[in-house]
């Protein structure tokens, strides 16, 4: 395990610039998620940790080593792929064996350090059988025993559980956070899926167009956005002009930072932070969207402003598109937000 | 949902009307194998059709070599074709395999040029043999000539066959997987990337050897003294041989490909079963 620290990191193709000067530390046992949209950089900057692409400009440290230009496999870094990409030629106790052989473990240790992987990821009764005839949540286990196998310095996960189907992914996600909490090692987690990053992350580094907008923890993230990007990209949110909401703010106490757009100031309200049944905001209901535990409905406020609303399903009843509802929100509900640059 | 008309020409007699093609196909393809095969073990071929079974006299002649009109016997021919078909194949795979893995791989420059130049010798054999014998006038006349000849002409198919197998990989992930765990590029090549690609490279060497064996046109440029490859041997006693000495010549080679077919088919099933 170590400390991994980015300086001023930056990855150039051609004259697309994927990483542009990210600075990040993902400290000792922690596990860091990347989030941002396709093409926002976050699998680059995975890969010039691992070693896969040459740094333009910038350093990585693991500890207080210089691991810039070590080739990957000096690196000793784990990593779980999407598609797992297992070696089909081996079997499953040769695929996670295959690391510490490579490492020049004797044979006797490997097999027991396989065994006792295999053990707690509950999948050692597959240890003879060939990757390609395993589910997709298996195949997972076993990319992930074998990234393990070699006591990495950093466990590098690329959207492991993309084409997992949801229920397995929940369930996967529990194990997958219980283990890295067991095992205590440092894991950068690269997902576009923002649930998982905020279920299983310490922190979370929001990427936009190859900067970090964003580090903090899950709750902070979502709770305080740095601006209108974070805001928009975790969670939905409501990014709308402080007249809008008239009535409901005192403009004297609502935050006061943040960028105006047409003379109002730009405000972030979470849809489940709408009371609906009273309140001095006046809405006409647009659209309706029965979500399950949550009812989202879509509202027109007077000044012609669309708001997304989450209201609990019992709440809901008997509202239909037409009607006209009444909402309150809390001011400390409300964020301030600057526009992304 | 989509209906169909069940009294249509089509649906009513569309897969009779398949089949009947295909049997008519195989059939017509398979008679000439067949009934050479057949023949070998006749006394005579007269009539329209070979009588007076069962006899292995003329598997004997050719076996021996008494009985083509030859001064070498077709074994020593046939071991020599296969051993021609085996080198040019051992040639095929350790250049074929890296080819197809950069340009299934990689992207770089002059990528399209490498995988044009790795199918371009489908160019005939008598145009290739030719121009060996112009460009390497004093290799032509030994067995290395018609080795790397082999390996030329049939170099397209390995290619192709271990291109389409790494293609069905996520080549990228694979290798980077196993060498974030340590692994050279080199080891990574040889212990990962190789051994997954084993069906399409047991594949390609079947049609290699397969058409190396029998190759004629490039041999028939090319070779100049010595043991002759099967096909130039066959060519030169047919004519001063009966036809049925011949056809037991042939047989000799369709039995030896189809062993050596389903030697390497059990070679490449035997993988597939262990990881099962």
């Amino acid at each position: 395990m170590a400390t991994i620290t980015l300086e001023t990191l930056t990855k150039q193709f051609d004259s697309t610039t994927a990483v542009d000067a990210v600075s990040l530390t993902i400290n000792d046992g922690e596990v860091l998620g990347i989030v941002g949209p396709s093409g926002c950089g976050k699998t680059t900057t995975l890969r010039l940790i691992a070693g896969f692409e040459t740094a333009t400009e910038g350093t990585i440290q693991y500890d207080d080593e210089d691991m810039t230009h070590v080739p990957p496999e000096n690196r000793n870094v784990g990593l779980v792929f999407q598609g797992y990409a297992l070696f089909n030629n081996m079997t499953v106790r040769q695929n996670v064996t295959f690391g510490p052989k490579m490492h020049g473990v004797r044979k006797q240790e490997r097999r027991e350090r396989a065994n006792e992987l295999l053990e707690l990821l509950d999948i050692r009764e597959l240890a003879d059988r060939a990757p390609q005839t395993l589910s997709g949540g298996q195949q997972q286990r076993v990319g992930l025993a074998r990234a393990l196998a070699i006591e990495p310095r950093i466990l590098l996960l690329d959207e492991p559980m993309t084409g997992l189907d949801a229920q397995l992914k929940r369930s996967l996600r529990r194990e997958l956070g219980e283990l890295l909490d067991e095992l205590d090692v440092t894991t950068l987690y690269v997902t576009h899926d923002q649930e998982q990053a905020m279920a299983m992350c310490d922190r979370i580094a929001v990427m936009n167009d190859g900067h970090v907008e964003q580090v903090s923890t899950p709750a902070d993230i979502y709770e305080s956005p740095a601006n209108e990007f974070v805001a928009n990209f975790i969670g939905t949110t409501n990014i709308v002009a402080t007249n809008t909401l008239a009535g409901a703010v005192d403009t004297e106490t609502a935050p006061d930072q943040g960028s105006t757009q047409n003379g109002h100031r730009q405000l972030a309200v979470r849809p489940d932070d709408f009371v609906v049944g009273s309140g001095p905001i006046e809405a006409q209901i647009a659209n309706l969207f029965y979500l399950g535990e949550q009812v989202q409905l879509i509202v027109t406020t007077g000044d012609g402003t669309e708001l997304t609303v989450h209201c609990d399903r019992f709440d809901a009843d008997g509202l239909s598109v037409g009607d006209q509802i009444t909402m309150d929100v809390e001011t400390s509900r409300i964020h301030a937000v600057n526009e992304t640059q | 949902m989509a209906t169909y008309d069940t009294g249509s020409l089509s649906a009513r007699f569309g897969r009779q009307f398949v089949k009947l093609i295909l049997v008519t196909t195989v059939i017509f393809l398979s008679l000439p194998v067949l009934l050479t095969f057949v023949s070998s073990f006749a006394a005579q071929w007269v009539g329209p059709l070979p009588s007076g079974f069962l006899t292995f006299t003329n598997w004997g002649d050719v076996i021996g070599g008494t009985g083509v009109g030859a001064d070498v016997s077709v074994g020593s021919s046939l071991l020599y074709s296969a051993g021609l078909a085996v080198a040019g194949v051992v040639i095929n795979i350790c250049v074929g395999v890296p080819i197809a893995y950069a340009v299934a791989r990689y992207d770089f420059w002059g990528r399209s040029w490498v995988n044009v130049f790795a199918i371009l010798p489908l160019a005939p054999g008598i145009i290739l043999g030719i121009a060996f014998l112009r460009a390497y006038p004093d290799l032509s006349t030994s067995g290395i000539a018609l080795v790397i000849g082999y390996s030329l002409l049939k170099a397209p198919y390995m290619v192709m066959a271990v291109q389409s197998s790494f293609q069905s990989m996520e080549l990228r992930r694979i290798e980077e997987s196993s060498r974030s765990l340590g692994a050279s590029w080199l080891r990574t090549f040889l212990t990962v990337i190789v051994p997954n690609a084993k069906e399409g490279i047991v594949a390609g060497s079947i049609i290699c050897w397969t058409l190396a064996a029998a190759e004629f046109n490039f041999s028939y440029i090319v070779y100049s003294r010595g043991t002759p490859p099967l096909s130039i041997f066959l060519y030169n006693n047919i004519t001063n041989a009966s036809f049925l000495n011949a056809a037991a010549a042939v047989s000799v080679f369709f039995l030896l490909i189809a062993l050596v077919t389903i030697a390497l088919q059990l070679v490449g099933n035997q993988a597939a079963v262990r990881r099962l």
